[in-house]
Protein backbone atom coordinates (compact mmCIF):
# COMPACT_ATOMS: atom_id res chain seq x y z
CA UNK A 1 0.00 0.00 0.00
CA UNK A 2 1.31 3.05 -1.16
CA UNK A 3 -0.74 5.72 0.82
CA UNK A 4 -0.46 5.00 4.55
CA UNK A 5 -3.49 6.69 6.65
CA UNK A 6 -2.06 7.86 9.93
CA UNK A 7 -5.27 8.27 11.75
CA UNK A 8 -4.33 6.33 14.95
CA UNK A 9 -1.33 8.55 15.22
CA UNK A 10 -3.30 11.64 15.03
CA UNK A 11 -5.72 9.79 17.65
CA UNK A 12 -3.18 9.19 19.87
CA UNK A 13 -1.63 12.50 19.61
CA UNK A 14 -4.86 13.99 20.37
CA UNK A 15 -5.76 11.81 22.86
CA UNK A 16 -8.98 11.10 20.89
CA UNK A 17 -10.89 7.50 20.67
CA UNK A 18 -12.44 6.46 17.97
CA UNK A 19 -16.07 6.39 19.28
CA UNK A 20 -15.88 10.18 20.00
CA UNK A 21 -14.10 11.16 16.25
CA UNK A 22 -17.38 9.64 14.72
CA UNK A 23 -19.47 12.02 16.54
CA UNK A 24 -17.84 14.65 15.77
CA UNK A 25 -17.44 13.86 12.09
CA UNK A 26 -20.34 12.30 11.30
CA UNK A 27 -18.55 8.73 9.73
CA UNK A 28 -19.78 5.50 11.31
CA UNK A 29 -16.88 3.72 13.74
CA UNK A 30 -16.89 0.96 11.12
CA UNK A 31 -15.43 3.50 8.41
CA UNK A 32 -13.65 4.98 10.44
CA UNK A 33 -11.51 2.20 11.38
CA UNK A 34 -11.65 0.78 7.75
CA UNK A 35 -10.10 4.09 7.02
CA UNK A 36 -7.54 3.68 9.74
CA UNK A 37 -6.55 0.12 8.63
CA UNK A 38 -6.18 1.74 4.92
CA UNK A 39 -8.48 -0.34 3.52
CA UNK A 40 -10.91 2.43 1.64
CA UNK A 41 -10.75 2.15 -1.76
CA UNK A 42 -11.39 6.23 -1.98
CA UNK A 43 -12.10 9.26 0.60
CA UNK A 44 -14.06 12.18 0.26
CA UNK A 45 -12.67 15.82 0.60
CA UNK A 46 -15.89 16.49 2.83
CA UNK A 47 -14.56 13.33 5.03
CA UNK A 48 -10.73 14.74 4.86
CA UNK A 49 -11.88 18.19 6.03
CA UNK A 50 -14.08 16.84 8.80
CA UNK A 51 -10.98 14.86 9.76
CA UNK A 52 -9.06 18.07 9.91
CA UNK A 53 -10.99 20.36 11.66
CA UNK A 54 -11.39 17.54 14.18
CA UNK A 55 -8.20 16.84 14.75
CA UNK A 56 -6.91 19.95 13.87
CA UNK A 57 -3.81 19.14 11.29
CA UNK A 58 -3.39 18.93 7.93
CA UNK A 59 -4.01 15.98 5.67
CA UNK A 60 -0.24 15.17 5.13
CA UNK A 61 -0.88 14.30 8.73
CA UNK A 62 -3.21 12.03 8.03
CA UNK A 63 -1.66 10.44 4.93
CA UNK A 64 1.34 9.84 3.91
CA UNK A 65 3.33 8.33 0.60
CA UNK A 66 5.58 5.40 1.31
CA UNK A 67 6.70 4.31 -2.03
CA UNK A 68 7.14 0.73 -2.20
CA UNK A 69 8.92 -1.98 -4.70
CA UNK A 70 5.81 -2.30 -6.64
CA UNK A 71 3.82 1.57 -6.84
CA UNK B 1 -33.15 -22.94 -15.22
CA UNK B 2 -33.70 -25.76 -12.81
CA UNK B 3 -35.58 -28.57 -14.43
CA UNK B 4 -37.17 -30.62 -10.82
CA UNK B 5 -39.99 -27.62 -10.11
CA UNK B 6 -41.49 -27.51 -13.97
CA UNK B 7 -41.15 -31.62 -13.49
CA UNK B 8 -43.34 -31.17 -10.51
CA UNK B 9 -45.91 -28.63 -11.70
CA UNK B 10 -46.39 -30.73 -14.75
CA UNK B 11 -46.70 -33.99 -12.12
CA UNK B 12 -49.04 -32.14 -10.41
CA UNK B 13 -51.10 -30.81 -13.39
CA UNK B 14 -51.45 -34.75 -14.28
CA UNK B 15 -52.46 -35.28 -11.44
CA UNK B 16 -54.97 -33.21 -10.71
CA UNK B 17 -56.55 -34.34 -14.32
CA UNK B 18 -56.59 -37.78 -13.62
CA UNK B 19 -58.68 -37.17 -10.68
CA UNK B 20 -60.97 -34.75 -11.81
CA UNK B 21 -61.43 -37.66 -14.44
CA UNK B 22 -61.82 -40.46 -12.65
CA UNK B 23 -63.73 -38.79 -9.74
CA UNK B 24 -65.24 -35.84 -11.23
CA UNK B 25 -65.22 -33.67 -8.13
CA UNK B 26 -63.27 -31.12 -8.54
CA UNK B 27 -62.87 -29.86 -4.73
CA UNK B 28 -61.15 -33.78 -4.42
CA UNK B 29 -59.09 -32.98 -7.81
CA UNK B 30 -57.86 -29.23 -6.23
CA UNK B 31 -56.23 -31.69 -3.11
CA UNK B 32 -53.36 -31.97 -5.27
CA UNK B 33 -52.57 -28.72 -5.44
CA UNK B 34 -51.66 -28.22 -1.32
CA UNK B 35 -48.16 -29.66 -1.78
CA UNK B 36 -47.12 -26.75 -3.50
CA UNK B 37 -49.05 -24.56 -1.71
CA UNK B 38 -48.08 -26.10 1.48
CA UNK B 39 -44.37 -25.40 0.46
CA UNK B 40 -44.53 -22.06 -0.28
CA UNK B 41 -46.19 -21.33 3.23
CA UNK B 42 -43.78 -23.42 4.36
CA UNK B 43 -40.72 -21.27 2.81
CA UNK B 44 -42.56 -18.04 3.81
CA UNK B 45 -42.54 -18.90 7.26
CA UNK B 46 -39.09 -20.44 7.88
CA UNK B 47 -37.36 -17.87 5.70
CA UNK B 48 -36.66 -15.45 7.89
CA UNK B 49 -34.43 -17.31 10.79
CA UNK B 50 -30.58 -18.29 9.84
CA UNK B 51 -31.93 -21.68 11.69
CA UNK B 52 -33.17 -22.95 8.30
CA UNK B 53 -30.62 -21.99 5.96
CA UNK B 54 -30.10 -25.89 5.11
CA UNK B 55 -33.85 -26.40 4.44
CA UNK B 56 -33.14 -24.17 1.51
CA UNK B 57 -30.19 -24.54 0.42
CA UNK B 58 -29.46 -28.34 1.11
CA UNK B 59 -32.80 -30.08 1.21
CA UNK B 60 -34.65 -28.08 -1.06
CA UNK B 61 -31.92 -27.00 -3.22
CA UNK B 62 -33.18 -29.07 -5.92
CA UNK B 63 -36.29 -27.56 -6.19
CA UNK B 64 -35.21 -23.85 -6.01
CA UNK B 65 -32.89 -21.83 -8.47
CA UNK B 66 -29.90 -20.79 -6.21
CA UNK B 67 -26.81 -18.77 -7.00
CA UNK B 68 -23.86 -19.16 -5.13
CA UNK B 69 -21.00 -16.50 -5.63
CA UNK B 70 -17.41 -16.00 -3.32
CA UNK B 71 -15.31 -13.33 -3.08
CA UNK B 72 -12.21 -12.29 -0.87
CA UNK B 73 -12.37 -8.73 1.09
CA UNK B 74 -8.85 -7.38 2.59
CA UNK B 75 -10.72 -6.23 5.49
CA UNK B 76 -10.67 -8.19 8.64
CA UNK B 77 -13.55 -10.72 9.13
CA UNK B 78 -14.89 -8.46 12.18
CA UNK B 79 -14.64 -5.44 10.83
CA UNK B 80 -16.12 -7.03 7.59
CA UNK B 81 -19.57 -8.40 9.27
CA UNK B 82 -20.01 -4.95 11.16
CA UNK B 83 -19.67 -3.06 7.42
CA UNK B 84 -22.01 -5.94 5.97
CA UNK B 85 -24.73 -4.87 8.20
CA UNK B 86 -24.50 -1.05 7.69
CA UNK B 87 -24.43 -1.80 3.64
CA UNK B 88 -27.62 -3.92 4.18
CA UNK B 89 -29.44 -1.27 6.03
CA UNK B 90 -28.86 1.27 3.87
CA UNK B 91 -29.83 -0.71 0.70
CA UNK B 92 -32.83 -2.68 -0.79
CA UNK B 93 -32.21 -5.85 1.20
CA UNK B 94 -33.67 -6.29 4.61
CA UNK B 95 -32.19 -7.56 7.26
CA UNK B 96 -33.54 -10.60 8.44
CA UNK B 97 -31.30 -12.46 10.88
CA UNK B 98 -27.60 -12.44 11.85
CA UNK B 99 -25.17 -14.12 13.91
CA UNK B 100 -21.71 -12.68 14.47
CA UNK B 101 -20.25 -15.95 16.52
CA UNK B 102 -20.40 -18.12 13.00
CA UNK B 103 -20.06 -14.42 10.85
CA UNK B 104 -23.26 -15.54 9.01
CA UNK B 105 -25.98 -13.12 7.76
CA UNK B 106 -29.69 -13.65 6.13
CA UNK B 107 -31.12 -10.84 4.34
CA UNK B 108 -33.93 -10.97 1.83
CA UNK B 109 -35.86 -9.08 -0.80
CA UNK B 110 -39.13 -8.23 -0.62
CA UNK B 111 -42.38 -10.11 -1.97
CA UNK B 112 -44.07 -8.10 -4.83
CA UNK B 113 -46.41 -8.95 -8.35
CA UNK B 114 -43.34 -11.11 -10.03
CA UNK B 115 -41.45 -12.88 -7.02
CA UNK B 116 -41.68 -13.93 -3.72
CA UNK B 117 -38.91 -12.59 -2.83
CA UNK B 118 -35.74 -13.94 -2.29
CA UNK B 119 -33.17 -15.16 0.35
CA UNK B 120 -29.48 -14.41 0.70
CA UNK B 121 -27.44 -15.86 3.14
CA UNK B 122 -23.62 -14.68 3.41
CA UNK B 123 -21.11 -16.54 5.04
CA UNK B 124 -17.95 -14.82 6.34
CA UNK B 125 -14.74 -16.89 6.90
CA UNK B 126 -11.29 -15.74 7.83
CA UNK B 127 -8.36 -15.90 5.20
CA UNK B 128 -4.92 -16.18 5.21
CA UNK B 129 -3.64 -12.47 7.13
CA UNK B 130 -6.79 -10.17 7.66
CA UNK B 131 -8.07 -11.15 4.81
CA UNK B 132 -11.71 -12.55 4.61
CA UNK B 133 -13.59 -14.90 2.15
CA UNK B 134 -17.09 -13.99 1.45
CA UNK B 135 -20.24 -16.43 0.03
CA UNK B 136 -23.04 -15.04 -0.67
CA UNK B 137 -25.93 -17.05 -1.97
CA UNK B 138 -28.92 -15.97 -3.08
CA UNK B 139 -32.39 -18.29 -3.03
CA UNK B 140 -35.19 -17.92 -4.46
CA UNK B 141 -38.86 -18.84 -2.03
CA UNK B 142 -40.75 -21.02 -5.24
CA UNK B 143 -39.72 -21.97 -8.94
CA UNK B 144 -37.29 -23.05 -10.59
CA UNK B 145 -36.27 -19.76 -11.63
CA UNK B 146 -35.67 -16.26 -10.28
CA UNK B 147 -35.39 -14.68 -13.96
CA UNK B 148 -31.90 -13.66 -13.32
CA UNK B 149 -32.88 -11.80 -9.85
CA UNK B 150 -29.87 -14.02 -7.64
CA UNK B 151 -27.55 -12.67 -10.14
CA UNK B 152 -29.04 -8.97 -10.21
CA UNK B 153 -28.76 -9.35 -6.02
CA UNK B 154 -25.44 -9.82 -6.46
CA UNK B 155 -24.50 -7.45 -8.96
CA UNK B 156 -26.07 -5.24 -6.50
CA UNK B 157 -24.67 -6.08 -3.10
CA UNK B 158 -21.18 -6.23 -4.73
CA UNK B 159 -21.43 -2.41 -6.06
CA UNK B 160 -22.55 -1.42 -2.38
CA UNK B 161 -19.75 -3.09 -0.90
CA UNK B 162 -17.77 -1.03 -3.47
CA UNK B 163 -19.36 2.23 -3.05
CA UNK B 164 -19.44 1.98 0.63
CA UNK B 165 -15.57 1.42 0.73
CA UNK B 166 -15.27 6.01 -0.64
CA UNK B 167 -15.44 7.24 2.76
Amino acid sequence: MAIIVNLDVMLAKRKMQVKELSEIVGVSVVNLSILKQSKAKAIRFSTLEAICKALDCQPGDILEFVETPNS
Amino acid sequence: MNKAPLLFTLICFVLYLTLRHFTGEIWISLLVFIPPVGLLITNLALRKNLRYKSWFIRYLGFLLEKKEFTTNSTISTDLLFDKLLEIIQDSEFQLLDADKTSFSLLCGTSVNFWTWGENIYIQLEPGEGSTTHLQFVSTNLFGGSSWNRNTNNYSSFINSLEDSLTI
